[in-house]
């Protein structure tokens, strides 16, 4: 235990002290920090180009109206252009206006495909959707006053049901209140962050392995020590590398989102900011309701359970690092050369790919079959079950899950060293699979 | 006194291939024994065993006088053929790393490193790291790895190979030095003029069996012929007359004016003083002296021998 303890010490230094980890460790999250910044910043510097949308209005009922003349918002101006629609399209062509918005003579009996907006240059989405909500709003008041009816009126009698989803548990004191929405973004995260991790902390191990297997110190080693007790220094010495690594990344980008806030904000004027992050999400016909959507989205991920999803999100990686580094470094142990490596590579890398790519399933339906399977499934449930856990879970449901995983980690894991152990001794040979296989019956003590 | 290694009848298969049929070896303490045998004869897959890096299918191997374990390993150094080190670490670190894993305590590491630095001249580049040395002081650096926790057992697979001569001979030295001081060492090597100057006893392993053991000398004189060099001042046809019916000449060698060297086999009858007394008086006897075969020799003839032996048939590398 005492060797295996110096074997975790080795690679746990060897890594920490290498420059590449303290640049990787402090720029990950200043980059990302950054990238952050720089999107805000352009969001609030950004200058709206201006627009001119020609009218070419058949109904005649927008070409007086105070909201459409007046506009100003975005930098739109809705100018008049020719009746005629083919006349109107040539003065597009001639580029007097960026766009024609043609309204049809009976705008109130149309139906809403008939309102069509020509374009040479493909227009932004936020003018598209203001310009929409702009001629509805116009096509609303006119028949308010046609039926004699107050905006105010008209507000409090229009209705809009979202409805709210709440899973009922076969346990009568368990609720959950959260949204879909937020599990969905919580789902999304958990998923990733698995499969990165266990992606790149499981290549760390494969390239540990090849090292030693190529620099020819591995013979020594194992003089020394049993070659199962390499295996397990060197697997649970990188993965503290990664929690360093992790706990790190987690406190130091807070920080540096937080810097990064405040000195994008501080440079602007907060008006400004206020009127762009209005336009990204909302406009002026309903106000408010895609604001409110994007509340409960952020109320319901910070009203997430962290304390449930964490520590489960937390054991799947930790088990998933386990099994996947096993076969990482059984696979190491098998590369004599580099070129080989993507030859055995790719049987262990493939699960992995297959898990993110099968972790839509769980997220479209998450009570489905194929989800259950997936998150029992060892190779797979490292990462389907995190996705999981962000909707609503039965305990048995991953009592069984973390069952098969641990099961699978110790056979895995035996497996693994059976294979490692041979592999790490075969210099300037071609190893097959089928050597590879009767090497799990090798009797090696 | 007991052997300080013993192997018996030691099996070790991979798959259809035999690589060990049934190996019996000692190693008497305190000596210096060499393994012999052409390259995929089983030397390094018995060296495995030795170092428990590997286990037998069958048999048992005993150290010290005890059936060994896994803690006797803390007491066996090994370089094996296909050696490195780790090439990012500082040479310090790498040698403490590995004295440490042989289950020496940090001091007791420190302080044996200390002298090793002193005795090979290391201080300008302990610190430096690995990849940063020419391949001459890696080599220093392994042998130095492998003997830091003064090691009962010395198990050094082709120890010369790659080494400048002038390594070499600070290696050679090195392992005399260690023998003197209760060292018992196990060199395998392709070098038979190291195995004469070196070896006390030898093991030769051919297709996987111990085909050869015993002390160099004994082995040298078990395979004389009864041959002798003898170089003297005279005539080479008064010569011949005074051999008469004593001895056949198997070759002659003119090394000058009236100087010749001639290898003779004695007849049954004859004897070596007897002979001796006739030829004295007739010719200068320079030198004389009994030809015992060198081991390149005896290694050749087995390996030759070992090819038409049937015992070696039923597997391939």
């Amino acid at each position: 235990m005492k060797k295996v303890l110096l074997i975790i010490k080795r690679e746990y230094m060897t890594r920490v002290r290498k420059r590449s980890f303290l640049v990787m460790t402090l720029l990950g999250p200043m980059l990302a920090a950054l990238l952050y910044g720089l999107f805000i910043w352009i969001a609030v510097s950004e200058e709206t180009p201006s627009v001119r949308i020609g009218l070419c209005d058949q109904s005649e009922l927008f070409i007086g109206d105070e909201i459409i003349s007046q506009n100003t918002h975005l930098n739109i101006s809705y100018p008049q252009a020719p009746k005629i629609v083919d006349d109107a399209k040539d003065s597009l062509r001639a580029g007097k206006y960026d766009a024609i918005l043609f309204i049809p003579r009976d705008p109130i009996n149309s139906f809403s495909k008939s309102f069509v907006l020509f374009y040479v240059d493909r227009l932004p989405v936020s003018t598209i959707k203001y310009t929409e909500e702009l001629t509805s709003r116009i096509l609303e008041d006119y028949k308010l006053k046609m039926n004699n009816m107050s905006r105010p009126e008209f507000e409090m009698v229009r209705t809009r049901i979202t409805l709210e989803q709440t899973k009922v548990f076969t346990d009568p004191k368990k609720e959950d209140q959260r949204t879909n929405d937020a599990a969905f973004v919580i789902a999304f995260i958990n998923g990733f962050l698995v499969y990165i991790l266990i992606l790149v902390y499981g290549t760390q191990v494969l390239r540990g392995v090849m090292e030693e297997k190529q620099s020819r110190i591995v013979e020594v080693i194992i003089s020394s020590v049993k070659p199962i007790q390499l295996m397990a220094g060197k697997i649970l010495g990188i993965a503290a590398v990664g929690l360093t690594q992790f706990t790190i990344w987690i406190v130091f980008s807070g920080i540096c989102f937080m810097v990064i806030s405040q000195i994008v904000m501080g440079f602007s004027d907060p008006a400004q900011i206020r009127e762009q992050l209005e336009t990204m999400g909302q406009f002026t016909a309903n106000e408010g309701i895609a604001d409110k959507a994007n509340l409960e989205l952020m109320a319901g991920i910070l009203g997430t359970n962290l304390w449930v999803v964490l520590p489960v999100v937390f054991f799947f990686f930790v088990g998933g690092y386990l099994l996947y580094s096993s076969l990482f470094a059984a696979v190491g142990a098998l590369v004599d050369t580099d070129s080989d490596t993507q030859q055995f590579m790719l049987p262990v890398t493939l699960p992995l790919i297959f898990s993110i790519a099968l972790a839509q399933v769980a997220l479209k339906n998450p009570d489905g079959n194929l989800a259950l399977f997936l998150s029992i499934f060892p190779l797979t449930s490292p990462i389907v079950f995190p996705v999981k856990a962000a909707f609503e879970f039965e305990v048995s449901h991953l009592l069984i899950s973390m069952g098969v995983l641990l099961l699978s980690i110790v056979l895995v894991a035996w497996m693994a060293g059976k294979i490692y152990r041979t592999g790490i001794l075969m210099y300037g040979k071609r190893i097959t699979w089928s050597e590879v296989f009767r090497w799990l019956f090798y009797r090696n003590g | 006194m007991t052997p300080l290694f013993k192997a018996e009848q030691i099996v070790k298969r991979f798959g259809k291939h035999i690589a060990l049929d049934n190996v019996s070896i000692e190693v008497p303490t305190q000596r210096i024994f060499g393994l012999l045998g052409p390259n995929g004869a089983g030397k390094t897959t018995l060296i495995r065993i030795m170092n428990r890096i590997i286990a037998p299918d069958s048999g048992t191997c005993y150290f010290n006088g005890k059936v060994m374990t896994d803690a006797d390993t803390d007491r066996i150094g090994y370089m094996p053929e296909e050696r490195g080190l780790y090439k990012k670490m500082s040479v310090s670190e790498h040698v403490l790393y590995l004295a440490q894993l042989k289950g020496m305590t940090q001091s007791d590491a420190r302080k044996s490193w200390a002298e090793w630095v002193e005795k090979f001249n290391m201080q300008a580049w302990k610190n430096k790291k690995v990849e940063d040395l020419s391949k001459g002081m890696q080599q220093k650096v392994q042998f130095v790895c492998t003997v830091i926790h003064k090691p009962l057992f010395l198990i050094l697979d082709e120890p010369f190979s790659g080494f400048d001569p002038v390594n070499a001979d600070l290696v050679k030295n090195e392992i005399l030095e260690l023998k003197k001081n209760g060292t018992t060492i196990v060199l395998s090597t392709h070098s038979m003029a190291s195995v004469e100057e070196l070896c006390d006893d030898i093991a030769m392993i051919h297709k996987g069996q111990c085909v050869l053991n015993g002390s160099v000398q004994q082995i040298r004189k078990q395979f004389k012929t009864g041959e002798y060099e003898i170089v003297f001042a005279g005539n080479m046809v008064t010569f011949t007359t005074a051999l008469w019916a004593g001895g056949k000449i198997i070759s002659q060698t003119n090394l000058g004016t009236d100087l010749w060297k001639v290898r003779l086999v004695l007849n049954p009858q004859a004897n070596i003083n007897g002979l001796l007394h006739e030829l004295i008086q007739k010719v200068e006897i320079k030198s004389l002296h009994e030809y015992l075969p060198g081991m390149h020799e005896i290694f050749v003839s087995h390996v030759k021998e070992g090819e038409k032996s049937p015992v070696s048939e039923g597997y391939t590398e």
